[in-house]
């Protein structure tokens, strides 16, 4: 392993990180929280196997497809109770308990602490996700459904899970209070989940006041189909082109389940920077540079 | 090792103004406490320096290192300690002395020997696994100060570390900060509690409003005043009081004579000849003394006096803007 590497290790995988994860890993609530996802999951799971037709010699792709769907649609839902309540008290709270100052004033910079602190969340999400597979195999192996299916959810649900996860640690950096930090953030996935559904909606039946034949063809405004490649579940219902007669493509040329995967990874990666920032004790001031001037 | 020039900082856009116009120096291996009322300033000057506040405007560094351009490289020269620090409840003492020497990038191979030195030093070695929450308040400030020297910084700053601590554990704390001052490390302390910082410090600073209004080595400090002396006088019971207190007042230096339960308060201007003098008058009229010593002046009245001279200025100057 080069220098370079090593270094990057050891900053990636910081004490914090390792602490958070400890703190994790021992945690009473963890085992309970695990078995009670995995036992939810196989109740769905087997409920929806017990509703296909067992005396038929053949095997409908379409149920398979369905379940996969439905799976899929669970963990997004999942990401969006759990990930929010993990991370939005991650710096506040280190501030509540007046320990974010010490930990400030170690080597460690506020970019490492925001990282550790989301990766450790994050990793708790995964492990969830990583637990569930097989369940993901079991439909998978029914058929219906192809690798670069399976590919494309995998990271459909994790960039979501970044984003979320993102979230939370902003709001926790910017806001001070955890209660509030919390609120916001699961407000903000609310709106990510229902509010852009319903502008969404809006931009629709706007757009079919202005122009004929909306659902044929490429004269769907812009707006309405970048509203359409950032919600969770229209992207996703894309990947098994479940869209109807839309053209799912922005602007004809990028399918909105890539364009969902890029956008939210990007804008996790500012959402980090942005939190890692607010963390800084010296940051850029306006007023300050106006007065130099 | 410190050197602050023209430190300012304000808050709300400039309408409190937290520090103004600060100037200090504090030389390495020395100890520095801060006095000061609430609100003077002591916490800001420390925030800066711990890198974790941005000055309105004005210089400070540590060791040659700019606190806000360099704080890097200032932080690995500091071990810091706030007024009021959390722990986290579910590490042990020594887990949570292991987590910020990885924080300080301490090597694996040595943490254990830093650690446990540490812990001797802040007599908690017994308590090496318990859990950091269930640690009394004292316990908890030691281990706060064994944090902040587990990457061995060459200077501390320390934000009232006594505060709230009963007096056992004052005392406890005061002998680690007297170990740690005979190995050589620059301190800058402050404290409410100021007869706790005489005995501990080299030289002390005086702030109020956001300014260094006296500052110097804790002798000098003390001498200053010292051209007015307190006398305590007691006499042998039979002895007839107002004749002393006459006999007293016509000796010129003696600025007053007061009665205090069963002594005289003498207030003089002079030096220890002429205290003695006054003694030698005394006894030459065949008083019997029983007791005459000078009150000793202290830090508390240092403070004070310097904070009332200031003021009696203050009032002074703004009765002469309204004339």
């Amino acid at each position: 392993m080069s220098i370079r590497m090593k270094r990057f290790k050891d900053w990636l995988l910081n004490p914090v990180l390792v602490k958070e994860l400890q703190r994790r890993i021992q945690s009473r609530k963890t085992p309970i929280i695990l078995f009670a996802y995995l036992i939810v999951l196989g109740v769905f799971v087997f409920s929806f196997f017990s509703t296909f037709d067992t005396q038929s010699d053949h095997f409908d792709a379409d149920n398979s497809i369905g379940l996969f769907l439905f799976l899929s649609a669970l963990q997004l839902m999942t990401a969006a109770f759990v990930l929010p309540g993990l991370t939005s008290s991650m710096i506040s709270g280190e501030r509540e308990k007046q320990t974010l100052y010490i930990l400030l004033t170690t080597n460690l910079d506020s970019k490492q602490i925001v990282i550790g602190k989301w990766m450790a969340s994050l990793s708790f999400m995964l492990m969830l996700f990583i637990c569930s597979l097989p369940f993901y195999v079991m439909v998978y192996g029914f058929g219906g459904i192809t690798t670069w299916h399976l590919i494309l959810v995998v990271f459909h649900l994790f960039s979501t899970m970044l984003f979320y996860s993102s979230l939370g640690i902003f709001f926790s950096a910017w806001i001070k209070r955890t209660g509030v930090a919390t609120t916001i953030s699961y407000l903000a996935v609310f709106f990510h989940g229902i509010g852009i559904a319903v502008v969404g909606y809006f931009a629709f039946v706007v757009g079919s006041f202005f122009t004929q034949n909306l659902m044929h063809g490429n004269q769907i405004p812009l707006v309405f189909e970048l509203l359409m490649a950032i919600h969770p579940v229209t992207s996703l219902l894309d990947i098994f082109h479940f869209m109807g007669d839309f053209d799912t493509k922005i602007g004809g040329y990028i399918p909105f389940y890539l364009f969902y995967i890029l956008f939210y990874f990007i804008t996790s990666f500012a959402l980090l920077i942005a939190a890692s920032y607010m963390m800084m004790p010296h940051r850029f001031q306006w007023r300050r540079r106006e007065e130099k001037k | 090792m410190i050197k602050i020039e023209g430190l300012r900082k304000e808050y709300k856009n400039g309408s409190l103004v937290a520090l103004d116009n600060l100037h200090l120096q504090i030389e390495q291996g020395t100890v520095f406490g801060f006095i000061g009322p609430n609100g003077a300033g002591k916490s800001t000057t420390m925030l800066i320096l711990a890198t974790l506040l941005t000055p309105t405007s004005g210089h400070a560094e540590i060791g040659g290192f700019h606190v806000v351009k360099q704080g890097d490289q200032v932080r690995r020269l500091i071990g810091y300690m706030p007024d009021f620090f959390g722990v986290y409840d579910n590490l042990t003492a020594y887990e949570y002395l292991e987590f910020y020497a990885s924080c300080y990038g301490v090597d694996k191979e040595i943490q254990q020997r830093v650690i446990t030195d540490l812990l001797e030093l802040v007599n908690l070695i017994d308590k090496r696994q318990q859990p950091v929450d269930g640690l009394s308040r004292g316990m908890k400030q030691r281990l706060g100060l064994a944090r902040s020297l587990v990457h061995d910084p060459a200077v501390l700053i320390l934000d009232e570390p006594a505060s709230g601590l009963d007096p056992r554990a004052r005392i406890e704390f005061r002998e680690v900060l007297k170990e740690l001052r005979s190995m050589g490390k620059t301190i800058m302390i402050s404290s409410h509690i100021l007869p706790e910082l005489a005995d501990l410090c080299d030289t002390i600073g005086v702030m109020e409003h956001g300014k260094l209004i006296a500052s110097g080595p804790v002798d000098q400090l003390i001498q200053k005043p010292k051209e007015e002396r307190l006398l305590e006088l007691r006499l042998l019971a039979d002895q007839q009081i107002e004749e002393v207190k006459e006999l007293l007042q016509a000796d010129p230096n003696v600025q007053s004579v007061e009665e205090d339960q069963e002594q005289l308060l003498i207030q003089m201007v002079g030096n220890e000849q002429q205290q003695a003098d006054i003694l030698m008058n005394l006894i030459t009229k065949e008083i019997k003394v029983v007791h005459f010593a000078e009150v000793s002046v202290n830090i508390e009245d240092v403070f004070l006096q310097v904070t009332e001279q200031r003021e009696e200025a203050n009032v002074n100057e703004h009765s002469n803007e309204t004339i």
